[in-house]
C-alpha cells in the first residue's frame, strides 16, 4: 500500500509535467500549425540559467531567481517566434520541424560554450520530503502538482478573460479569419510561442531537484510530452491536460509490474493503442 | 533516343567515376572511412527521399530504422556468429517487416500525427538499445568481426570503400528507374490527391504501405553497411539527434530529388570535417557547423540542388536575353 500511494504522488506530479509540456506543444500548434521541437533547449537553457547564472554565478535570491528565469524563457519564445515561425509559417510544416531542431542543436552548442561540459545540481531549491500518513516522499512532487494547477488556473483566465487571450484563441480557431477581426497574426503568434515557452521555464524549474540541469535533460520529458498531447486529443489544451495525467498515473503504477527500462516501451505502447482504437484522443474531441 | 539516355545518366557516370577514383588520390584511412560515410548517408537519404519526398509522408523515425537495421545484423554476429553475406541479407531484411508494422499504423495518422508517432518511435528503438542490457548490449554496444563474403573479407578499408560504392550505385538505379515509370508517377499521384488517384483505380494503401517498405529497406541497408563500416553498434549514434542529421542531410539538398540526397549526405558528412581541420574554431567548430547550416535552411529552405538549378536556370535566361538584343 505504501509502494502504491508514493508511486501515486509521483504518477500524479510526472503527469503535471507531461500536461504542461503537451499544453505549450499544443499552444504552438493551435496559434501557428507547426511544431517548436526547440522546447528541450528552452527547458534545459533555463535550468542553465537559473543554476549557472542566477544562482551560481550571481548568487541571487531564490525568488528574484525564479523571476528571471521565466522573463528569460518569455523572452527566448519571443525571439524564436519573430525569427522562425514567423519567417517560415507560409511554408510547409516540415521546414519550420526542421529549423527549430537545428536551432535545437545550435543551442545545444551555445550551452557547453557558456556553462561547461559538466552538469550543473542545484541543493537548495525545492529539497525537502513531505509525509501523508505514515508515507513520506519528496515534496517537489507536492509543489509541482499545486504549482501547476494555479498556472493552469490563470492560464484559462488569462486566455478567456483578457484581449490577447481571446485573439489568440480566435487564431487558433481559424488563423484566415483572424486578420480580417483586426488581429495581427504575426504578434499573436509571438505572444504565444513567448507564453508557451514561458511554461517551460515553469517545468525546467520543476525537473531541477529532480535531475541533473545538462542539455539533454528534457529529452525524456518531452517525448511523454507528446504522448500526453496524442492521448488526451491533439490541439486541444483539456485534453492534453488530463492525457497527461493520465499517462504519469499508469507509467507509474505500472512499475509495480514492470522493470523500470519498459517505462517508455509502455507509454509508446499505449500512444499506438490509442491511435489505433481512438485516434481523437480519450476525449474525443473533433479537431478540424 | 541515344541522347536522352546521355542526358540522363552522364551526370551520374561523371560522380560515378569521381567516386571511383577519390581512393586513389587520397590514400588513408580517414578519407576511405569518410567516403564510406557518405556513400552510406546517401543510402538512407535516398530511403527519406521516397517517403517524405515522393510519398508526402512525414516519417521522421527513419534513424530508428537505420538503427534496428544495423543492430539485427550486430546481434546476428554477435549471438549466432553469423557474419557473412547472411547477416548483410538478414539485416537488410529487417526493413521491409518495420515498413509494414510502421505503415499500417501510418494509414490512420496524417501530418502532424504521424510526426509525432513516428518521432516517439525513433525514440522507442532508442530507449531499448540503451536500456535493454540483456538483448542489446547497453550503451557499451556491441562489436563485430569484418563483412566476409564468399571469402573475401572486407577488413581492407579501401575495399570496403568500393563495395559500399556498388551498393549504393546499384540502389541509387533501382530507386531512379522506380521514379520514372509507372510506380513513381502513381506515388507522387497518392501524395498530391488521393481521393483522384483513388478514383483512377489507384490502390492508394497499397502504395503507401510500399512506400513505407522501400524507404525502410533502404534505411536498414545503410545501417548494415554502417554497421560493417564502424564494425560496431552503439546506441550513441541513433539518438533524435542524429535523427536531426539525417532529416538535414534530406533538406539541405533538397527534398524529393536523389542528386540532392547525395549532395546532401555530402555536405553534412564533409563540413564539419573541414571545419575541425581548419582548427581556428578550437573544440567549438561545431557551433559555427550549425550555424551555417541554420543559416542556409532560413535563407533558402529549398536546398542547395534547388539553389543550383534556379541558379543555372537565371544564368540561361541572362544569355538567352543577351542573344535576343
Amino acid at each position: 500500500m505504501e509502494v502504491f500511494i508514493q508511486l501515486l504522488v509521483s504518477g500524479i506530479a510526472w503527469g503535471f509535467t507531461y500536461a504542461l509540456i503537451g499544453m505549450e506543444f499544443t499552444l504552438v500548434w493551435q496559434s501557428s500549425h507547426l511544431l517548436n521541437t526547440a522546447h528541450t533547449m528552452v527547458i534545459s537553457g533555463v535550468a542553465y540559467f537559473f543554476a549557472g547564472t542566477l544562482l551560481g554565478k550571481l548568487g541571487l535570491p531564490i525568488w528574484l531567481s525564479v523571476i528571471l528565469a521565466l522573463v528569460f524563457a518569455f523572452v527566448m519564445g519571443y525571439l524564436i517566434s519573430a525569427f522562425i515561425f514567423n519567417h517560415m509559417r507560409k511554408l510547409d510544416i516540415g521546414f519550420a520541424l526542421i529549423a527549430t531542431s537545428i536551432f535545437a542543436s545550435l543551442l545545444g552548442e551555445l550551452y557547453l560554450l557558456i556553462w561547461g561540459k559538466n552538469a550543473l545540481h542545484v541543493s537548495n531549491f525545492l529539497r525537502g520530503t513531505a509525509h501523508i500518513g505514515s508515507v513520506s516522499f519528496a515534496s517537489v512532487y507536492i509543489y509541482i502538482a499545486v504549482f501547476s494547477i494555479i498556472f493552469i488556473i490563470a492560464y484559462e483566465i488569462f486566455a478567456n478573460k483578457t484581449k490577447a487571450g481571446m485573439a489568440m484563441r480566435c487564431v487558433a480557431q481559424n488563423i484566415n479569419a483572424a486578420p480580417l477581426m483586426g488581429i495581427d497574426v504575426g504578434r499573436s503568434i509571438n505572444l504565444t510561442t513567448a507564453i508557451s515557452c514561458m511554461i517551460c521555464g515553469i517545468v525546467s524549474l520543476f525537473l531541477i531537484p529532480l535531475l541533473p540541469v545538462q542539455s539533454t535533460m528534457a529529452d525524456g520529458i518531452a517525448f511523454k510530452g507528446w504522448i500526453a498531447c496524442m492521448v488526451g486529443g491533439f490541439g486541444y489544451v483539456p485534453g492534453t491536460i488530463i492525457g497527461g495525467i493520465f499517462l504519469g498515473i499508469t507509467e507509474n503504477l505500472i512499475l509495480m509490474f514492470l522493470p523500470n527500462i519498459y517505462k517508455d516501451v509502455f507509454s509508446f505502447g499505449l500512444l499506438i493503442i490509442i491511435l489505433l482504437i481512438r485516434p481523437g484522443g480519450i476525449m474525443r474531441h473533433k479537431v478540424s | 533516343m541515344k541522347n536522352r539516355f546521355v542526358k540522363e545518366y552522364l551526370g551520374w557516370v561523371i560522380v560515378l567515376a569521381v567516386a571511383a577514383a577519390l581512393p586513389l588520390i587520397l590514400t588513408t584511412n580517414y578519407y576511405y572511412q569518410l567516403f564510406t560515410q557518405i556513400l552510406i548517408y546517401t543510402i538512407a537519404t535516398v530511403g527519406m527521399t521516397i517517403i517524405f519526398g515522393w510519398s508526402g509522408q512525414m516519417n521522421l523515425g527513419s534513424i530508428g530504422i537505420v538503427g534496428i537495421g544495423c543492430y539485427s545484423a550486430a546481434l546476428l554476429a554477435q549471438h549466432l556468429g553469423v557474419s557473412d553475406w547472411r547477416a548483410l541479407l538478414l539485416g537488410i531484411a529487417a526493413g521491409p517487416v518495420i515498413g509494414i508494422c510502421l505503415g499500417f499504423p501510418a494509414l490512420r495518422v496524417k501530418g502532424v500525427y504521424l510526426v509525432i508517432t513516428t518521432l516517439s518511435f525513433a525514440t522507442i528503438v532508442y530507449s531499448l538499445m540503451n536500456n535493454a542490457v540483456g538483448l542489446t548490449g547497453g550503451p557499451a554496444g556491441v562489436y563485430v568481426e569484418p563483412l566476409k563474403i564468399l571469402g573475401i573479407s572486407f577488413s581492407n578499408k579501401r575495399a570496403y570503400y568500393y563495395f559500399c560504392l556498388a551498393v549504393t550505385a546499384l540502389v541509387i538505379l533501382f530507386v531512379k528507374r522506380l521514379n520514372k515509370y509507372k510506380f513513381g508517377r502513381t506515388m507522387r499521384a497518392v501524395r498530391d490527391n488521393p481521393d483522384a488517384a483513388e478514383a483512377l483505380g489507384v490502390n492508394t494503401v497499397r502504395m503507401n504501405i510500399l512506400a513505407f517498405v522501400l524507404s525502410a529497406t533502404c534505411c536498414t541497408i545503410s545501417g548494415v553497411l554502417y554497421l560493417y563500416m564502424s564494425r560496431m553498434a552503439a546506441p550513441k549514434l541513433f539518438t533524435t539527434g542524429q535523427g536531426t542529421q539525417y532529416l538535414l542531410m534530406l533538406i539541405i539538398g533538397s527534398i524529393g530529388s536523389i542528386p540532392g540526397a547525395v549532395i546532401g549526405a555530402t555536405v553534412i558528412t564533409v563540413l564539419p570535417e573541414i571545419l575541425q581541420s581548419i582548427g581556428i574554431f578550437g573544440t567549438n567548430y561545431k557551433l559555427v557547423y550549425y550555424l551555417i547550416l541554420f543559416t542556409i535552411v532560413m535563407v533558402y529552405p529549398w536546398g542547395l540542388f534547388n539553389l543550383g538549378k534556379a541558379a543555372v536556370a537565371k544564368v540561361r535566361d541572362a544569355l538567352h536575353r543577351k542573344g535576343e538584343k
